[in-house]
């Protein structure tokens, strides 16, 4: 047993951004995606849930 | 990637049902997602290429969904080298790989196996914007508009044709008429994919079981999110799932086990933690193709690099190339 300390906040829907692609990558939209040609606005960027029971931080202080 | 544990296991497999087995994997790990995608058609080609014809391919398929189209395309090609096609279930199978599993003469679930339903959300340049994020656009789900459409009909009593002009006008008001052309276009897709699918059977289903399955897994559910478990299939949807003996089970699971693993599929994706000095070149394998001859993996490459941000430890990350990539 370790006495670490975590934090768990309960998210349950927590969103993120992803690109569209034509083909089988679909990228986080935040990385810069030097391998698509057009600008950014042509690009279709969706949001995707992803339910999580917990957050867990190891090692802070907060409880 | 432990390739040589996973040969053992896809040889075990494929001794114990008389087949060749294909495992394809897309990655669900946070922040690098792969999907079943047209671009995939290729690698699979050169793997039944080395296997060549043979009585039986199994399918070893964990993803998340994707591409609607791609399904009907793999499942042809995979039928132009066997008569007889299974897909078999470790774990998540939903979306367009239920609609993949269709094509199949019978399904393999493990324990864990979960299908879910062939609902597709639809997105063009015409979807909504995000409130909270004006570059992106909202999936629309094309039952979801359908939905709406019947609680206006059946609900609020919406009868006349002034009434359902009225209400489908609302809709147009709200959805851009060109995103909900697409959604119609994909309404009739699904549906006669499905059937399709289904109708490439060795032995073909009886009389309104195709309608059957299909309406169950398209408007019957009522949620994309719905986990289908394999009894529910079985005995609801009426599609030919079979339980596998608690060897195969066993065999199953510790192959999935492994991509899960080898893949980080449970960890997001943290390219800061890869950054050694100022500038890290790295890769990440967010898909598998692999048989006993061979092995395909699709790629992120990039470069995490650390700027003078304001905020401390933030990072750059550019995603360079991505692709698969023949790699045994």
């Amino acid at each position: 047993m370790t006495d670490k300390k975590i934090n768990i906040n309960f998210k349950t829907n927590e969103t993120k951004y992803y690109l569209l692609t034509e083909g089988s990558g679909y990228p986080l939209a935040d990385f810069t995606l030097s391998c698509f040609s057009g600008n950014a606005g042509t690009r279709l960027v969706i949001p995707e849930s992803i339910p999580k029971t917990s957050n867990i931080i190891p090692g802070t202080d907060e409880s | 990637m432990a390739r040589q544990h996973r040969i053992d296991l896809i040889r075990q497999i494929a001794e114990s049902r008389g087949s060749v087995v294909l495992c394809y994997i897309t990655g669900d790990r946070e922040n690098v997602h792969t999907r079943i995608a047209p671009d995939v058609t290729e690698v699979f080609y050169r793997h039944l290429e080395m296997s060549g014809d043979c009585s039986q391919i199994d399918l070893f398929l964990y993803t998340r969904g994707g591409d609607v189209l791609t399904p009907w395309r793999l499942v042809h090609l995979i039928r132009e080298y066997t008569p007889r096609f299974t897909v078999i279930v470790p774990f998540r199978c939903y979306s367009a790989g239920t609609l993949l599993c269709l094509g199949a003469d019978e399904i393999i679930m493990g324990k864990m196996g979960e299908l879910g339903p062939i609902d597709p959300s639809v997105v063009n340049a015409y979807n909504p914007q995000d409130p909270n994020n004006p570059t992106a656009r909202i999936p629309v789900n094309i039952e979801d508009v359908y939905s709406y459409l019947a609680l206006a009909g059946e609900k609020a009593g919406v009868c006349s044709n002034d009434q359902q002009v009225k209400a489908f006008t609302i809709l147009a008001e709200r959805i851009h008429p060109l995103a909900l052309g697409n959604v119609h276009r994909n309404y009739l897709l699904i549906r006669s994919l499905a059937k399709k699918l289904l109708a490439m059977h060795q032995q073909p289903l009886r009389e309104g079981r195709s309608e059957h399955i299909v309406d169950n897994l398209t408007e019957k559910l009522y949620a994309h999110s719905h986990m289908i478990s394999r009894r529910e299939a079985m005995e609801e949807i009426t599609l030919n799932v079979l339980m596998p003996d608690e060897k195969l089970e066993s065999l199953i699971w510790a192959l999935f086990q492994d991509y899960a693993k080898e893949m980080a599929l449970s960890e997001p994706f943290n390219p800061a933690e890869k950054l050694c000095g100022n500038k890290t070149e790295f890769e990440v394998v967010s898909g598998v193709v692999e048989s006993l001859h061979g092995a395909d993996a699709f790629i992120f490459s990039g470069v995490v690099e650390r700027h003078d941000f304001p905020e401390t430890g933030k990072v750059n990350v550019n995603i360079l190339r991505q692709g698969w990539r023949t790699i045994s």
